[in-house]
């Protein structure tokens, strides 16, 4: 059975996103569902990075890690889980 | 033309009968009533107005009148009708002129889609404009009337249009809606202005309004880019506190403050995060009128800078 940290997470509709940053606050609207969502600079990462390309968790963490120059801990990948959960409620990533 | 040119009996007659054709901002209402506190109130209050003699096109056609019922012998309503219906329970019979007033602001919140439509007060000066959102009790008219009666120019007390083409702010200069202590607090603060009959026992307490400047009128059709946004706060006997604001969470309370940002869809997004763009945003407490109004009088226009990503 397959773990579900390997599964890959995709973003929904990335087409749909549109997005402003002002400094490390970002904010995307999502023109599918008319929602609008304020973001810090870690789920915007994750959220681009799988508009890019679909990754699971322990790619993601890799990643977000590089981008934004972070040590992939224990910390980071705890913070990250709950992002793409939260970002999955929102609706805006699913896992496969 | 402006409507302090109009005779008693002309005013009347046309409130009565075909309706007063008001320019008010980018609009023109058309406005019908018989009710003398409405008549008095129009008349005082708008009285720099400009008002269209030709018959023709109207944004708004309301009216204020008493409901066809037997209320009218006993406690006496009060209907706003738009497009002769009403959007509304009735109210009493006293309350006429602030149900105008709140017709008004409806009518502009809910059909006023080539804007994007935000609950907030604006002033102007020296170009530049504040645009202050903030929930009820706040201080936020208190603090637009001292501002205004100081020397800044009324856009609004209430209601934002900022146009997502042009990305400036229109005015809409109507009569500042003042509550409870407010009332007095302006009185004493500007003897010289003029403030119109109390209504009491609304939903809003005791309410009055003061009549915006000849100069504000004059210039309803003059729009301003923004330059600032303020969320205000009244706090008994606090200093006056001006702290800058993330814009994320400004603009996210902005969100909170629009009538038609879902209504326009990804229009409502680039127009609403072109305001932030351009504005610097702050929280601001204070306690005394005086006080705030010397640091909006100090207040530097920001530098922009960009940073959009696609």
């Amino acid at each position: 059975m397959v773990s579900k940290l390997a599964l890959p997470w995709r973003a929904r509709a990335s087409s749909q996103l549109h997005w402003r940053s002002w400094g490390d606050e970002f904010v995307v609207y999502h023109a599918g569902s008319g929602d609008t969502h304020q973001l810090d600079p870690i789920a915007a990462e994750l959220l681009k990075s799988l508009a890019q390309e679909p990754a699971s968790t322990f790619e993601l963490v890799t990643r977000v890690s590089v981008s934004l120059e972070l040590e992939a801990d224990d910390d980071l990948f705890e913070y990250m889980e709950k992002v793409l959960c939260t970002l999955s409620r929102l609706d805006l990533i699913e896992q496969s | 033309m402006e409507l302090s040119s109009l005779t008693q009996c002309e005013l009347n007659t046309q409130l009565r009968h075909q309706g007063l054709r008001l320019r008010i901002g980018p609009f023109i209402a058309q406005i019908r009533s018989s009710i003398p506190s409405v008549i008095n109130g129009i008349q005082q209050l708008y009285a720099d107005y400009p008002i269209e003699q030709e018959s023709g096109f109207a944004d708004f056609h309301v009216e204020v009148s008493p409901p066809r019922n037997l209320r009218r012998w006993f406690r006496p309503q009060v209907l706003f009708l738009f497009d002769h219906k009403s959007p509304f329970k009735p109210l009493p019979y006293e309350q006429a002129f602030p149900v105008l007033e709140w017709g008004l602001n409806w009518c502009v919140s809910q059909f006023a889609h080539n804007y994007l439509t935000l609950h907030a007060a604006v002033v102007e000066k020296d170009g530049h404009t504040v645009i202050m959102p903030a929930p009820p009790g706040s201080g936020k008219s208190t603090l637009c009337a001292g501002l205004v009666a100081r020397g800044w120019r009324l856009f609004s007390d209430e209601l934002v249009l900022f146009s997502p083409k042009t990305g400036e702010v229109s005015p809409i200069p109507r009569p500042i809606s003042l509550k409870n202590e407010s009332i007095e607090v302006i009185r004493s603060f500007a003897p010289e202005v003029v403030i119109g009959r109390s209504s009491a026992d609304t939903a809003k307490g005791t309410v009055a309004h003061m009549k915006a400047p000849i100069e504000s009128v004059r210039q309803a059709m003059m729009p301003v880019a923004p330059t600032w946004v303020i969320y205000p706060r009244f706090e008994a006997h606090a200093s006056a506190q001006l702290i800058s604001k993330p814009k994320g969470a400004a603009f996210m309370r902005l969100i909170e403050n629009s009538f038609n940002y879902t209504l326009l869809g990804l229009q409502g997004f680039e127009a609403l995060t072109g305001l932030i763009d351009v504005c610097d945003c702050y929280d601001f407490s204070y306690g005394s009128l005086d006080e705030a109004i010397a640091v909006f009088d100090a207040l530097e226009p920001p530098s922009t800078s960009l940073n959009i990503c696609n």
